[in-house]
């Protein structure tokens, strides 16, 4: 799918461009927007990262990277104030999917469930610690929370079922985003891929 | 002239300090009652500043998550022994309990700092103030614009739900059709952004928005001792995070 990118422009350079600062607020938009639909519709996901994939996919991976870290600093600052712990995780998706995108495991449906399952990996392990540190280990999510207590209650680690906890409620969400922004970055007119890939 | 009220005499730096400053001394403070002592006196403060329908939204999810932790840790906390109180077959121990209330209280202290922030903090007085400090308009434009983006993002979702809705697209039951409204009312939503901040982007460069020459806005308030603030909280965010490392070594 990513044929239509150019591999010339390097992956890990980003310039403030007029594309770039108008990319990455969109970027921010786009997760607000998917998420507030994705509730509207009751779906079991929470597609608050569409905008940093396709950011990624688009800018490379300081882009998607940015488009994470501003969206859970705006986040914390409007509507939740605990989303600013996980900026680290938004970063490390925007990179991992920039980093993906350019060596093409978005390219076929197996490559993209591959992914997505990589992605949904980083995302736990990095917020397994946040997790711990600031929620007992728990997500907050009542079914998945419900797990944690079972394992925990049947002696597993706690770092173990905070992990599959997390990792539960990662991996159906990062499958629909991820194939959910490969399509819609197949939809792209060229002349607007072409216009935002001068980010990098 | 108008009187400024104590929270607008503030810079929102002092206030993003007082957050994290605060935040840390939650994580430093290893008694419960004086953590939750700090959470009325924020809640007080929270108060005083009115808005209360956001104080109580921003609250809510918070309460209700603390209730699953007093839940889940007073059921199941590995640390658990001493019996606290029994409902039918399920016992709720102390130490559980106790550790999820800490934890509570580290939370609420970190929502009400925000809030503080959040309901005092005007995007435009953000804007000028970081300006004014020296960051780029670039960068200060990029944090901002989202702010503008949102509303015309929801006009256009909302516009894109009716004409679909129109066409007989409407909410079914099963996820796999909820799933399949994705496509015809985020697609277009998400190409049609895209191809406006690419409009957006070609009229900034036409306007020069980059002009080295721009000078920056006037601040919307003249406020008290901005760098003393700075100062003093920094040197307290090097202290608190000093001890934490230091708790933590002698743990």
């Amino acid at each position: 799918m990513q044929n239509k990118s150019t591999s010339h422009h390097p992956l890990w350079k980003i310039t403030l461009s007029p594309a770039t600062i108008t990319l990455i607020p969109v970027a921010v938009g786009i997760n607000y927007v998917a998420k507030a639909f994705a509730e509207g519709l009751k779906l079991p996901v929470w597609l608050g990262s569409l905008g940093t994939f396709l950011a990624s996919m688009l800018g490379g991976p300081l882009a998607g990277a940015i488009s994470g870290f501003t969206n859970n600093i705006i986040y914390s600052l409007t509507l939740s104030p605990m989303s600013g712990v996980y900026s680290i995780t938004s970063i490390a998706i925007g990179l991992t999917v920039g980093l993906l995108f350019a060596r093409g495991w978005f390219k076929t449906k197996k490559c993209i469930l591959l992914a997505a399952l990589v992605i949904a990996v980083i995302s736990a392990v990095i917020s397994t610690p946040l997790n711990i540190i600031f929620y007992g280990g728990q997500t907050g999510i009542v079914w998945g929370d419900t797990v944690f207590a079972l394992l925990v209650g049947h002696h597993f680690p706690v770092w173990v079922a905070s992990f599959l906890d997390e990792f539960m409620l990662d991996i159906l969400d990062k499958i629909v985003v991820a194939y959910l922004a490969a399509f819609i970055y197949h939809q792209l007119p060229q002349r607007l891929i072409s216009f935002f890939k001068k980010v990098r | 002239m108008t009187t400024l009220t104590w929270f607008q005499r503030f810079d929102p730096v002092t206030k993003l300090l007082l957050i994290l400053c605060l935040g840390l001394a939650s994580f430093v403070i290893p008694t419960l009652t004086i953590n939750w002592l700090l959470v009325f006196i924020l809640f007080l403060l929270a108060i005083s500043i009115g808005k209360l329908s956001s104080l109580v939204k921003i609250l809510s999810f918070s309460l209700f998550f603390i209730a699953t932790m007093i839940i889940v840790q007073g059921l199941v906390n590995p640390g658990n022994h001493t019996l606290l109180w029994r409902i039918e077959i399920l016992n709720f121990y102390k130490e559980g309990v106790n550790y999820a209330l800490l934890l509570g209280s580290r939370l609420l202290t970190i929502v009400l700092t925000t809030f503080f922030f959040i309901a005092t903090t005007s995007v435009t007085e953000n804007a000028r103030y970081l300006e004014s400090q020296g960051i780029a308009f670039k960068k200060v434009y990029m944090f901002i614009s989202v702010c503008y983006i949102l509303p015309q993002m929801m006009a256009n979702l909302h516009q894109i739900k009716l004409a679909q809705r129109a066409r007989g697209i409407g909410q079914q039951k099963s996820w796999l059709y909820r799933f399949k409204m994705l496509f015809p009312i985020l697609v277009p939503l998400v190409v049609k952004t895209l191809d406006q901040a690419m409009t957006r982007a070609i009229a900034l460069q036409l306007r020069e928005y980059d002009n080295p020459q721009r000078q920056p806005q006037p601040l919307i308030h003249h406020y008290l001792l901005a760098r003393f603030n700075h100062y003093l909280l920094s040197i307290l965010i090097i202290m608190l995070g000093g001890m934490k490392v230091w708790l933590l070594i002698q743990k």
